[in-house]
């Protein structure tokens, strides 16, 4: 048996390492003894025929290309129309929506494989750990919605569908663990489910995550998701070769996986925190109005923090009296006064969560 | 090339009353943090004196000639390289050696400096166009632009645009503006499209062919959004077909060789491994002879360095000699790669190589980039997955086709390889580690390095 995993644009649409999902999709199915392919096509390139498409998250000018040059070349919706699934991160799961925005926010046509709809958030930028619970929705797709035709954008589903739904995978799925950093917030229509529910994150926005459309699969986690989500990556290729598959040795990503999910619920409660200032969670995009705020905030940040903080002030003045004070013979003190400037320091320190304002120096 | 007329006509400058209890303030700050060892002082200090007055870098870079160097990989080296050349041709200059390239790290570096003395700094990719407006400089050196700190959102192609701004000679619509506009020399790598860009706009910028190894970042056409052609030549020139292309080099690179337009030319045998540190030196000649220092005489000094903040130098582990790198994104390893995995002899594929991987904010939290590096090259190596994120690096390496082991500290995982090395090796390991890893090791190490304390910490990330 012979599979091909088709990487779209890795240069318009691979800022994240979201490579990795087609390295990780290939490496699996030859560990199982099938003949995998993994081709880059590049911006300009026609699509070729492939069993799964992957596409990552990319920039604003290059997300519009790669919209364009997908709708132009037409492979990608016929492909999905016959019953190929895809993976899309990210700005790639924006560009397969119905609309998505553009730099300045105006709402862009997307692809329309994915019922869902992207605006730019006024808030924040989501960024950090993201932790999801899949919903059923995600194991049944493989046989019921993909196989019988009954999609939104596929009135007539090659024959494919059918054939996979010897392949589904045992439910649930286990938690998806991965790294988000968007702007976009988006909003599913009726045609589309969740793919899962945010335990810790933002996600869509609304406490849901990703979408899910017969074979279609758009997500918001990078990691890269299938690096981190084993099983995730087996369920397309499940789909893609209507077979069951062996089982594999997955000690590595397990150990990886027990790591960032327990990172990933410590953190909620300061990230939540942080949202709490905008009423939209997330939002603003792999689109520029938010970079354009975070850019010079990032620059003014250094003197902000200095110069606006009474922490900061306090602590300054606090260690020229003791430069004063200090003497040899104080050796012993030593010990107790660095612990004391540490948790200034720490208490000056700005939020840990603020896009570029810590001191990387 | 002299400094811009306004600022040395300013002359050695008196200090304002408020600039001054600023500068006082830096100075206490940083001893007493070097006393209390929490750090070096760099940061604390700076942030005492910008705390006092927000306006200090400009009161402090009045009456000096400044250059700044910044992009994305070898900031650090290229600074140090031109500081090397321009104190010994000029005399002392003030420095970030340590790699402090925010605001604040400039600030402690212009503090300690004699009033009127040359100033060399790092600047960090976001700050540049702040600093360029506030230290009006005579040179800036922009090395390259491409993805790092993942996290950050800063999206390369912006950073460019902002840098072009800031840069720009053209248009100049009011006093004010005319004012702070940049009127010094842009020293620019040609064959990174996104510092083309930024430069081209500036006044006679000096292109320098210092190549590009990562092109992912630069497909893009900055000027028409369409697709750039890169010949398959590495030291070739790209273009697009709406008429941006690379411009004519004024310096570039052949075989071992720095090349002048003038017809100078000159071999270069640097003590720095590799030709990405080949690259930074041939940009620092540049930097340096806009500063007013010929070019083949700071190339002469760029030879004596020997490492940089530890990077590129030799730490003793268990009385092994153990080779020290630092690699923080998908560019730098591509780089590094060329050096870790040579191909052929056989005493090179038997020494093992630790990689460690950290994901605190100085490093950006999301190491997803390592999906991005070519590992695969490292398969007939023996490599040790070590740092906090030991266990991504393992899952990368796992799919590469690479065995490893993982080890997650970095000290214990060089001890380990050090074990498995060949006896006598020189060095008996290769340790490469992203930012915050790097120095974890040398402390770890007891290696000193000025400001280890505070490139370590880089901004501590939560817990």
């Amino acid at each position: 048996m012979s599979l091909t995993v088709a990487l779209v644009y890795p240069e318009l649409l691979g800022t994240y390492g979201d490579r990795g999902n087609g390295v990780v999709l290939a490496a699996r199915a030859r560990w199982r003894g099938i003949d995998a392919e993994l081709v880059e096509v590049l911006a300009g390139d026609r699509l070729p025929a492939a069993d799964i498409y992957c596409l990552g998250g990319g920039e604003d000018g290059p997300e519009l290309r790669a919209s364009e040059s997908l709708r132009a070349d037409g492979t990608l919706v016929r492909a999905v129309e016959h019953g190929a699934p895809v993976l899309a991160v990210c700005g790639g799961y924006q560009i397969l929506g119905r609309t998505f925005p553009s730099a300045d926010g105006r709402p862009l046509p997307g692809l329309g494989l994915l019922d869902v709809a992207t605006v730019k958030g006024t808030g924040r930028r989501a960024v950090g750990e993201l932790l999801a619970q899949p919903l059923p929705a995600l194991g049944e797709q493989s046989g019921a919605t993909a196989g019988g035709g009954g999609g939104w954008n596929a009135p007539d589903r090659g024959t494919r569908g059918g054939a996979a739904s010897a392949g589904r995978p045992r439910l649930p799925l286990p938690v998806l663990t991965g790294f988000e950093n968007h702007g976009g917030l988006t909003r599913l229509g009726p045609e589309a489910a969740p793919l899962a529910r945010v335990v810790s994150g933002v996600g869509n926005g609304d406490g849901t995550e990703g979408a899910l459309a017969g074979r279609v699969i758009g997500t918001y986690l990078h990691g890269p998701i299938l690096a981190r989500n084993p099983a995730l990556a087996d369920l397309l290729l499940s789909w893609a070769t209507g077979e069951e598959l062996a089982p594999l040795d997955d000690a590595e990503e397990e150990a990886l996986r027990r790591e960032r999910i327990a990172a990933a619920r410590r953190m909620p409660r300061w990230r939540a925190s942080g949202r709490s200032q905008s009423e939209t969670p997330g939002s603003s995009g792999t689109s520029a109005a938010a970079r354009v705020i975070d850019s010079p905030s990032r620059a003014q940040t250094d003197v902000d923090q200095t110069a606006g903080s009474l922490a900061g002030r306090a602590g300054a003045l606090l260690a020229t009296v003791r430069s004063v004070c200090q003497s040899k013979f104080w050796g012993p003190v030593r010990s107790a006064t660095r612990s004391v400037t540490g948790a200034l320091a720490r208490a000056a320190s700005p939020p840990t969560d603020r896009p570029g304002g810590s001191a990387r120096t | 090339m002299s400094a811009p007329a306004g600022r040395a006509a300013a002359g050695s400058a008196i200090l304002p009353p408020r600039a001054r209890a600023a500068v006082f303030a830096t100075r206490a700050v940083s001893a007493v943090s070097r006393t209390l060892r929490a750090g070096s002082g760099t940061v604390a200090g700076g942030r005492a004196g910008l705390a006092l007055d927000p306006r200090l870098l400009e009161h402090l870079a009045a009456g000096r000639q400044v250059a700044l160097v910044s992009g994305t990989n070898g900031k650090t080296t290229t600074t140090r390289l031109l500081a090397v050349a321009i104190e010994a041709l000029l005399g002392r200059a003030a420095s970030n050696s340590t790699g402090s390239n925010m605001p604040t790290g400039h600030v402690t570096a212009l503090v300690d400096a004699p009033p009127g003395a040359p100033a060399v700094l790092e600047v960090d990719e976001g700050y540049l166009p702040l600093l360029v407006r506030s230290l009006q400089p005579a040179v800036v050196v922009l090395l390259n632009l491409s993805r790092d700190q993942l996290d950050r959102t800063n999206e390369v192609r912006m950073v460019a645009n902002r840098w072009r701004a800031a840069l720009d000679a053209r248009a100049v619509q009011t006093d004010a503006e005319a004012e702070r506009r940049f009127r010094g020399r842009v020293v620019a790598n040609a064959d990174d499209p996104l510092v083309a860009w930024a430069a081209m706009t500036s006044a006679a910028p000096v292109w320098v062919g210092a190549g590009l190894s990562w092109r992912s970042d630069a497909v893009g056409c900055p000027a028409c959004d369409g697709t750039l052609m890169f010949p398959s030549d590495p030291g070739g020139a790209w273009a697009c077909t709406c008429g941006f292309a690379r411009p004519p080099l004024d310096v570039w690179m052949q075989d071992d060789d720095v090349c002048f337009a003038d017809g100078r030319r000159m071999r270069v045998e640097l003590k720095l491994p590799g030709r990405f540190n080949r690259a930074n030196a041939a940009m620092a000649a540049a930097g340096a002879e806009a500063f007013g220092v010929e070019a083949t005489e700071a190339l002469r000094r760029m030879e004596q360095v020997v490492e940089v903040a530890g990077r590129f130098g030799t730490a003793t582990i268990d009385n092994k000699p153990i080779r020290l790198m630092l690699a923080k994104n998908p560019a730098g390893w591509r780089e590094l790669l060329e050096l870790v995995s040579p191909v052929g002899s056989g005493s090179d594929l038997a020494r093992p190589v630790v990689v460690g991987i950290n994901a605190r904010i100085a490093d950006g939290r999301d190491p997803s980039w390592l999906w991005d590096v070519p590992f695969e090259r490292l398969a007939a190596r023996h490599v040790v997955a070590a740092g906090e994120r030991c266990r991504d690096l393992s899952v990368r390496l796992r799919y590469a086709g690479v065995p490893h082991e993982t080890i997650s500290d970095p000290l214990d995982a060089v001890r380990s390889a050090a074990r498995s090395a060949e006896p006598g090796a020189e060095p008996a390991v290769d340790y490469v580690g992203n930012y915050t890893a790097f120095y974890d090791l040398l402390a770890r190490a007891g290696q000193a390095v000025p400001g280890l304390e505070e490139l370590r910490a880089g901004g501590s990330s939560p817990r």
